[in-house]
């Protein structure tokens, strides 16, 4: 018989990383399962010897190395506005040791205290599933702290009025903002708003100001293939990972073990309805299926990955879907509606990392006509790179030359972000005839935007404007949102796996545990009940530590034992 | 005139087989070298080239307004400054950036040296079709092929390619695009000149000596200029 581990992680993104090492702190023998591998590794296996490959704008924007595995083993098919179907990668689950935190922008906030009793404030929404968390977030406060201090998040947000109260400051010094961002900063104070430098998981002490962040490797942490410890970006690959494996690009330390480059394939449970292990398979060409025997498992898998494994993890006593006892795995996807704002300045901009400054002013805004219930917030967008930026000037020939050559140095973005209201319609399933290269269902993903999410948009976006133009910007177009998400990739996804008190209504309990298979567990976007309108990752990460804490204590009194 | 089978234009039904059939080899497996490729001709690559120079016909010049720069200095540790008098900035022709030399190695795969040689190969279909209804369309109104055009006849032509392919044009488009704005070790945008040519920053962007680009420097090198660090964690 094989090794049996206490616990066995499905992922080592931003949650399956943070519970990897603090169960690993705690005692317990740790399994990961990961996709992919460290990017250093991953970076020689596709011969980027070049340092300066990192900073590339059509490899990684447009050909995407590290989804393009998923290109070309597609797993995720959504519908377009057609009603046809798409092969997406649903973007920022990234291939990768630490997953989408090795590329994100980095965007650390907290949820504020309103968006974990939305029911409570706006009462219900006609066509939305709007629900009040189960915790609070005085109950996350603790570990909101622990997660700043452990990944080294810089921000200055003592002037957001929509800031959760803290009991000490755990964020290191704001990164200095570069001129767009002083002079958003300066005219919404004038505007009698509210800015704030937005917390980033990027260590100022440590940030030399490359400008290439969001969507990139740290170009301080990556290049050469040499990913160290002075990466600015606290990726979980370097800030947690690697410490607790005593090493970049090392695999297995005493009771922790990552099993690189290999696919969940299915949970197995017994006839009790507890499960026994993953079933993986490498994914080089010619591997054989193998084992993880573990007493828990944990889902970190993202929130479409997540719901289509237990999905696909069916059995007599769950023909539904692992875990499945509602029909409500899959359900309540949510992902944020975005949307950015132009603006074109009378003087040039050196390209520089602008993703500094966020105004929460209209967070939870009234409107005459009655409550909206959609979060919202903006920040400053993050410039588009060449090729980007030309593709979305229409038209071609002398003319438009003369335009992307002058207003290109010119043009500052701003960001709209809005709260995606859960819709039981909005889900994931697995396709009913289409399986990937290892014979699996690949998941079907329905999302369509309610009225209210694009009316809130239509309203940030307004500001946006309002704020551009104050900054003495030009704007040359409105954008319109869209219902939709078609395309390659979204980002923050959300929901699947709801968390709540009633098992009735819910799939995971508090401690985002399965209601109805007590050693299964989820710590990933997927127990969100409600979206909030700000990026998700830390109180992922907030939440996973949490959760650690509880299975410690679980274990301790005794309950986790087969 | 050129009679030879090979340029006859492609119906839509031939073209969604092409489609399909690229498709079927994209999944599950990758596409870095298509067959289709050995049907692009030395006629359709000339073809193409007068496609990209109609799209970017280059020769724009402008000078920028970078001197407010020293007037509003960056913060402490990121100042700017401008040295120097501020040279006009001049569009080269997509056929100059080499675009060319890009789509040949994104679509036919080069010699597959490099990690994007070939990574166009399920677009071949598409850029077929382009060349082919381009050369249908120059013959018919003009009795000549698509690069035997002056601009303005080529620049009809094109008007009417887009008119009655708006989806396909935007897929070429693109791909032109990047051939003209992507980094230079991809065959386009030779001697930077593509990003020369819109001001950007590129000591920011890479590695190579600023002055060549724009007269804005900043203080501290870049990462690989520096050695970027390079300790282990512990």
């Amino acid at each position: 018989m094989s090794e049996e581990y206490d616990v066995c992680i499905i992922g080592s993104g931003a949650s399956g990383a943070v519970m990897a090492t603090e169960l690993h702190r705690f005692g317990f023998n740790v399994a990961v399962i990961e996709k992919g591998d460290w990017q250093r590794t991953a970076f020689a296996a596709a011969d980027l010897d070049d340092a300066s490959f990192a900073e590339d704008e059509l490899y990684f924007k447009h050909w995407m190395p590290f989804v393009s595995k998923q290109f070309l083993e597609p797993t995720i098919f959504s519908e377009t506005a057609d009603g046809e179907e798409s092969t997406t990668s649903v973007g920022y689950t990234y291939d990768l040791i630490g997953g989408g935190t090795c590329l994100y922008a980095g965007a650390a906030w907290r949820f504020r205290e309103q968006d974990f009793k939305k029911l409570s404030h706006f009462g219900p929404q006609p066509g939305a599933s709007l629900v009040d968390w189960p915790i609070a977030y005085s109950e996350l406060k603790p570990y909101y702290d622990r997660a700043e201090r452990k990944l080294r998040i810089s921000g200055k947000v003592d002037t957001d009025l929509t800031e959760p109260s803290r009991d000490r400051n755990t964020l290191l010094k704001p990164i200095e903002p570069d001129r767009y961002s002083r002079l958003l900063y300066d005219t919404a104070e004038d505007l009698g708003w509210h800015p704030s430098y937005m917390p980033l998981a990027i260590d100022s002490e440590l940030c030399k100001r490359s400008g290439w962040c969001s969507g990139f490797p740290c170009a301080f942490g990556a290049d050469s293939g040499k990913v160290h410890r002075k990466s600015a970006k606290s990726s979980v690959d370097v800030r947690l990972l690697a410490k607790t494996l005593k090493g970049i690009g090392k695999y297995e330390t005493e009771r922790l073990k990552i099993f690189p480059n290999a696919v969940a394939l299915r949970i197995e449970s017994d006839s009790n309805g507890l499960c026994t292990g993953v079933v993986c398979r490498g994914r080089d060409e010619g591997a054989r299926d193998f084992f993880v025997r573990a007493k828990i498992v944990v889902l970190a898998a993202s929130a479409v990955q997540t719901a289509r494994l237990a999905l696909a993890s069916d059995s007599s006593l769950f023909p539904d879907g692992l875990g499945n006892h509602n029909g409500l795995l899959g359900k309540n996807l949510m992902f944020h509606i975005y949307d950015k704002q132009m603006g074109i300045f009378p003087h040039a901009f050196p390209f520089e990392l602008n993703k500094l400054i966020a105004v929460n002013e209209f967070y939870n805004p009234s409107r005459p006509d009655g409550l909206f219930p959609n979060a919202c917030s903006i920040m400053s967008g993050s410039k588009w790179m060449p090729i980007k930026y030309a593709r979305n000037v229409s038209g071609w020939g002398r003319r438009y030359m003369e335009e992307v050559a002058r207003d290109y140095a010119r043009n500052q973005l701003l960001q709209a972000a809005v709260e995606d209201l859960p819709q039981e319609s909005n889900a994931v399933s697995l396709h009913p005839t289409r399986v990937d290269r290892y014979g699996m269902p690949v998941a079907k993903v329905v999302h369509r935007y309610h009225d209210l999410d694009l009316e809130a948009m239509r309203f940030t976006l307004d500001k946006c404007a309002q704020l551009m133009a104050a900054c003495g910007a030009e704007i040359p177009l409105v954008p319109k949102p869209k219902r939709n998400i078609t395309g390659n990739y979204t980002y923050h996804l959300m929901g699947t796996c709801r968390m709540g008190n009633d098992e009735d209504t819910s799939v995971v309990d508090a401690n985002c545990r399965f209601h109805s298979v007590r050693n299964l567990y989820v710590i990933d976007g997927s127990v969100f009940p409600t979206s909030s309108a700000l990026n998700p990752t830390l109180t992922i990460q907030a939440n996973a530590y949490r959760v650690a804490a509880n299975i410690l204590a679980s274990a301790r009194r005794g309950e986790l034992s087969r | 005139m050129i009679d030879d089978d090979t340029n006859l234009p492609l119906s839509p039904e031939q073209i969604d087989e092409f489609t399909r059939a690229v498709r079927k080899r994209w999944y599950p497996e990758p596409v870095y070298q298509t067959e289709f490729a050995r049907d692009i001709t030395e006629h359709d690559w000339l073809v193409i080239g007068a496609l990209a120079n109609a799209l970017l016909p280059g020769g724009t010049a402008w000078t920028p307004v970078v001197q407010k720069l020293s007037a509003n200095p960056g913060p402490t540790n990121f100042s700017v400054t401008v040295k120097g008098p501020v040279e006009a900035r001049y569009m080269p022709s997509a056929e100059q950036a080499g675009v060319l030399d890009f789509l040949r190695r994104a679509l036919d795969g080069g010699d597959g040296a490099r990690p994007l040689d070939g990574f166009l190969g399920h677009r071949v279909p598409e850029f077929l079709y382009a060349s082919r209804q381009l050369t249908l369309l120059a013959r018919r109104d003009f009795d000549r092929d698509l690069h035997q055009l002056n601009a303005t006849a080529a620049e009809v032509c094109v008007l009417n390619f887009e008119r009655d392919n708006p989806a396909l044009f935007a897929i070429v488009r693109q791909h032109i695009l990047e051939g003209y704005f992507a980094d230079p070790r991809h065959g386009g945008n030779k001697d930077y000149a593509a990003w020369k040519s819109i001001d950007l920053d590129s000591h920011i962007l890479h590695e190579h000596d600023s002055s060549v680009v724009t007269n804005i420097h900043t203080p501290f090198d870049p990462p690989s200029k520096s050695g970027g660090g390079g300790e282990s964690p512990d």
